[in-house]
């Protein structure tokens, strides 16, 4: 309890110093995700619909799967140095993979009746594509946004490491100063924010779900 | 003259890539304008290959099919697509649109304004049975089997196509709801006049809704006939195996006239060529004696002579499709 009011009041004496870094913490995370749906959701796309290259994008998205995130903050520091600019490409990376499978999986189980219908009735492949596969396909695509937000929220935390800023600041400052209540100042709002994301996106999957049997 | 018929076949063939045998063999075909033709044969035979030729899913290997006159090569596959209705075999609804957007889907894709296709929704779904203000909003997961195929049948003709390719509409559903389903593309058919290419693999539902049946196997057309035709005059064995016309006959010669007859006062109207019938007589007289007068219709007439209905081959007809032939 003593280190949950010794957080409160470091807040509320370092007002501008956590909002500054919430702020960093939440532009960090939004728009890694952004870009990260920006440019993984189209390659998913076109995974599914080229079957040549989608063996090439798949195993290289498996590939980065598998570095862990911190390895990837530590391999673009000798690249693009420290900072935010940094930190943003290391959590792009990151968002990535889950979006860009879901993508593809989605469009790939997309029935091909459906889509014979659809032809049937004349619509062309951009039609097809806006009104029936990506709308089909949504609900597992923002399943993977979700596990890429939270993804990204927990390993922006590691972005203090290559001076990125955002809360993890606190926590690596903490653990350095043996202040269990700074530490608490950054990791208790992650985990917060972590888990409203979590929230928010299932809201999100189960509105574009509200088709199946309730 | 071209021009009476909506789809002609010439020399029509379809081998796929990597197969040993044509799916179709040359197939030479006209379909009259506003006819209900059913393609019938078992399963494999190239029936839905042969529809999907029409609006060009499936490009023929050799020959052409022209629609209403037109050479369809000539035409832009999504073009001529949204000319035509095309209802496929295991309906196809889209599951994350309401009743209403999937029925308005090829009007939009015409680009119609919002009333326009509001009112054309309201109008075909009250055409299928299914009253638009409970309907509409719902999605094809909340709706019975029966209820997704009239969305089908309501979603391909929402253009008012001339043309509907139906491949087994009813294939999946229940006897009772395939019975009802069958009556209502009749009455629509009767009321809208469209050319209906219909295929199927039940005999019955054949014989029931074609004016004409293409019966198919292996690849071949055995027969393009009227119903009767291919029961009195079933091209080969083939046909002749399949529809069991003696099945046939001797199924009518246990149903007696009084149970199939049609009571409508307003058609009763007779002079005197006209045949007449006792009304316990089997249908089997009734189906020689319409053969052997070639009247339009006999009247039946109860023990006390007085004419209480009139059977015509539109009558022998709904019964050759409620008897069980195996
Ligand atoms: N896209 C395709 N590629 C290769 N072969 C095909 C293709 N579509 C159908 N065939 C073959 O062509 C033949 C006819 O198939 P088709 O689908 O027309 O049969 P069908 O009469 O509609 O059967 P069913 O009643 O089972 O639907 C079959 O032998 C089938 O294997
Ligand atoms: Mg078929």
């Amino acid at each position: 309890m003593n280190l949950l009011f010794g957080a409160i009041s470091y807040i509320q004496n370092n007002r501008q110093v956590f909002e500054q870094a919430l702020i960093t913490h939440l532009e960090l995370s939004g728009l890694a995700l952004l870009i990260g749906f920006c440019v993984s959701a189209p390659l998913g796309v076109i995974a599914a619909k080229h079957a040549r290259i989608s063996t090439m994008i798949m195993s290289a998205v498996n590939g980065f799967r598998v570095i862990p995130s911190l390895a990837i903050l530590v391999l673009v520091m000798p690249v693009l140095g420290t900072g935010f600019m940094p930190s943003l490409v290391a959590l792009t990376i990151l968002a990535c993979p889950p979006v860009l499978i879901n993508t593809f999986l989605g469009i790939k189980r997309v029935d091909g009746e459906v889509i014979e219908s659809a032809e049937g009735m004349g619509m062309d492949r951009r039609w097809i594509l806006w009104k029936i596969e990506l709308p089909l396909a949504s609900p597992l695509m923002i399943s993977g946004v979700r596990t890429a937000a939270v993804e990204v929220i927990s390993s922006a935390t590691l972005a203090a490491f290559i001076g990125g800023g955002g809360l993890g600041t606190f926590i690596i400052n903490g653990l350095g100063l043996y202040n269990f209540a700074l530490l608490l100042v950054g990791a208790l709002p992650v985990a917060i924010l972590a888990i409203c994301s979590e929230l928010l996106f299932s809201l999100v999957e189960r509105w574009v779900k509200r088709y199946r049997k309730t | 003259m071209t021009d009476s018929y909506a789809i002609v076949f010439e020399k029509i063939s379809k081998t796929f890539k990597h197969a040993k045998e044509p799916s179709v063999y040359e197939t030479n075909l006209k379909i009259e304008k506003g006819s209900f033709v059913t393609i019938l044969g078992a399963s494999g035979c190239g029936k839905t290959t042969l529809l999907k030729m029409v609006n060009r899913l499936y490009e023929p290997s050799t020959g052409r099919i022209l629609v209403n006159g037109e050479d369809t090569a000539n035409a832009s596959p999504t073009l001529l697509r949204r000319k035509m209705g095309y209802v496929i075999q295991q309906v196809g609804l889209f599951q994350h649109m309401t009743v209403e957007q999937n029925v308005a889907t090829v009007p939009e894709v015409l680009g119609w304004d919002r009333q326009k296709i509001d009112q054309r929704v309201d109008a075909l779904l009250r055409l299928v049975n299914l009253p638009p203000k409970e309907f509409r909003k719902r999605y094809p997961g909340q709706l019975s089997g029966g209820q997704q195929q009239r969305v089908g049948i309501a979603r391909a003709m929402a253009a008012d196509p001339s043309i509907l390719l139906m491949d087994e509409p009813f294939g999946a559903i229940d006897a009772i709801n395939r019975a009802a389903l069958q009556d209502e593309i009749l009455r629509i058919q009767k009321k809208l006049h469209k050319t209906i290419l219909f295929v199927t693999h039940d005999i019955m539902e054949a014989l029931k809704l074609g004016d004409q049946v293409i019966i198919m196997n292996q690849g071949k057309i055995q027969q393009f006939d009227a119903p009767l035709a291919i029961l009195q005059h079933p091209a080969n064995s083939f046909v002749r195996d399949l529809v069991h016309p003696e099945d046939l006959l001797q199924q009518m010669a246990f149903i007696k006239s009084r149970d199939v007859m049609n009571t409508d006062a307003a058609v009763l109207g007779a002079d005197d060529q006209t045949p007449t019938a006792g009304e316990e007589e089997s249908l089997k007289d009734v189906l020689l004696l319409l053969l052997k007068t070639q009247a339009e219709y006999v009247l039946i007439k109860n023990t006390e002579g007085a004419v209480v209905g009139r059977i015509s081959f539109q009558e022998l007809k709904k019964v050759g499709l409620n008897a069980e032939l195996h």
